[in-house]
């Protein structure tokens, strides 16, 4: 049976969580994020990133500001709003809970 | 040949091949009707759109030329709007939704910009040439004249002699190089004149290397050289001006020592004549201004020069011989003390004027802009006549025609007899 259906969609439900991680320690260029992902092997296409920053700032939980580019159009930097770290945060809790639930279950005897 | 049409993406110009421009129009009407129906989706495509100018190099001038292979390895990074896994449905779950573009190459208005684009471009690569061509030949004029003048006058102090030279040109311009050996410290001729080279030639060849990079369009890639080039020239100005106001400063000061006799009564003749002639002199060369004459290099060191004849005339009956010997220092004593050492003779006698046709300076002593000048002032109708044998040139005395040999104060002014 293939896996890669199954791995995707696990990634694609940590991917939210992923993004406001990594915009937890700096504003971040929407590349720079991309970069992060892609080495973490969250994602493999950058057209993945950009619908969930829309939705995430549409949402609250992040804002932005323009940065001239030396190359090409102004640049996006993303950050988190106070409601985004709250609500990584729970975030946190969640991912620690599901990590211990999984494994309780992964290594029941 | 490949067709390319202007286009735009997220506000950046860029050229595209037609092939290309069909797979990148295509791919971003999938993405547009991909986010068309989200809350928000027009920023996403945006978003979408800015990263695209971006890998595309967006920004440049002229515009990037996109070929059909960018536009693959763009697809490949930016990923095929069906694999942007969401938690939005998916593309085929929805109504397909065509993104009229904004652009349409066949459209009336986008024909008519595309003519007005490239009459413009047009005009402007004509308008490019031609200010091209008028700053190459004006360049090369004024860039060829500065140097022409700065070699001719090298070449006049390092081949001064050369019979070339010395055929072609007045000889107050060909003793240059001594002038300056009188006027400076001869030691320091030659660290003048590199300093003076170097301050001249810098800017010129700056000022030409900045011609030819706007003409050629040529980017700058010599910073560290121009910094470097740039404190040559400060320290050779610095050096420059620290040397000529030490050598210089010995002129600031400048005192006459006179001696004047009157005559009474005038002779209705004065006949002037010479003592010690230029005639005999021995020297090793000699430098000239306007005639005033400094004979170098005698067997005894020391220095001669000309004198300056001048006669006038008085506005009463009174006659008078005035001899100053002048000379300079940084302080009128020294000054003083100079002039009083210029060695020169002269006498009244009769009515005749004996009269030394250079004056000396003590052995090794330098030229200190010594200057002997004699003023012979005559009441109006008195004759001067010049002894047979003696020439008015070798005083430095100004006549129309110093071929004369007789002249009479008339009005003030000395005249030829029969004007």
């Amino acid at each position: 049976m293939n896996t890669d259906n199954t791995k995707a969609q696990m990634r694609k439900g940590i991917l939210e969580y992923c993004i406001l991680a990594i915009l937890s320690r700096s504003s971040c260029y929407a590349v720079d994020i991309i970069n992060e992902l892609k080495k973490a092997e969250v994602i493999v296409v950058e057209g993945t990133l950009y619908p969930l920053l829309t939705r995430q700032k549409n949402a609250g939980l992040l804002s932005y500001r323009w940065e001239e580019s030396p190359q090409g159009p102004p640049r996006k930097y993303y950050e988190l709003t106070e409601l985004g770290k709250i609500y990584l945060k729970e975030l946190d809790r969640a991912w620690d809970e599901l990590v211990e639930s999984v494994n309780q279950i992964r290594d029941r005897k | 040949m490949k067709r390319t049409l202007d286009i735009n993406i997220a506000g950046q110009l860029f050229r595209i091949d037609e092939d290309a421009w069909e797979i990148l129009k295509n791919y971003l009407d999938h993405v547009s009707a991909r986010f068309k129906t989200e809350q928000g989706g027009d920023e996403t495509v945006q978003d979408i759109e800015a990263r695209i100018a971006e890998i595309f190099g967006g920004g440049n001038e002229p515009p990037t030329l996109v070929s059909k292979e960018m536009v693959t390895d763009m697809i490949n990074i930016m990923g095929a709007p069906e694999e942007f896994y969401d938690a939005a449905p998916p593309a085929n779950d929805r109504k397909h939704y065509t993104r009229k573009s904004m652009y349409d190459p066949n459209s009336l208005s986008a024909r008519f910009g595309r003519a007005l684009s490239a009459f413009f471009r047009a005009f402007g690569r004509l308008m490019s040439a031609i200010i091209r061509v008028f700053a190459v030949i004006f360049g090369a004029i004024f860039t060829l004249t500065g140097f022409l003048l700065f070699f001719t006058f090298a070449m006049l102090l390092f081949f001064s002699n050369a019979p070339f030279i010395t055929s072609v040109m007045e000889p107050e311009i060909i003793n240059s190089h001594s002038l300056l050996g009188i006027v400076l410290n001869s030691n320091m001729v030659w660290p003048v004149l590199i300093l003076a080279a170097l301050t001249i030639l810098i800017p010129l060849g700056a000022l030409t290397w900045l011609g030819v990079k706007l003409i050629f369009n040529i980017r700058e890639r010599f910073r560290l050289l121009g910094i470097i080039t740039f404190l040559v020239w400060i320290a050779s100005l610095c050096a420059l001006g620290v040397f000529l106001g030490l050598q210089l400063s010995v002129y600031a000061e400048r005192e006459t020592v006179e001696q004047r006799i009157s005559l009474n009564p005038a002779p209705e003749t004065i006949w002037i004549t010479s003592m010690k002639k230029q005639a005999d002199l021995v020297y090793g060369k000699s430098a000239s201004v306007d005639g005033y004459r400094i004979f170098l290099n005698s067997p005894d060191d020391r220095l001669r020069a000309s004198v300056d004849l001048n006669i006038y005339g008085t506005e009463d009956s009174t006659s008078s011989v005035s001899v100053e010997r002048m000379a300079s220092s940084n302080n009128d004593s020294e000054a003083r003390a100079y002039a009083r050492k210029i060695d020169y003779n002269w006498k009244f006698s009769g009515d005749t004027l004996y009269l030394d046709e250079y004056f000396s300076l003590p052995a090794g002593e330098r030229w200190n802009g010594s200057m002997v000048d004699i003023d012979l002032g005559l009441p109006e109708g008195t004759e001067v006549r010049m002894v047979p044998g003696t020439s008015p040139d070798l005083f430095h005395f100004r006549v129309r025609n110093p071929d004369a040999g007789a002249w009479r104060i008339r009005e003030g002014y000395l005249r030829e007899l029969n004007e």
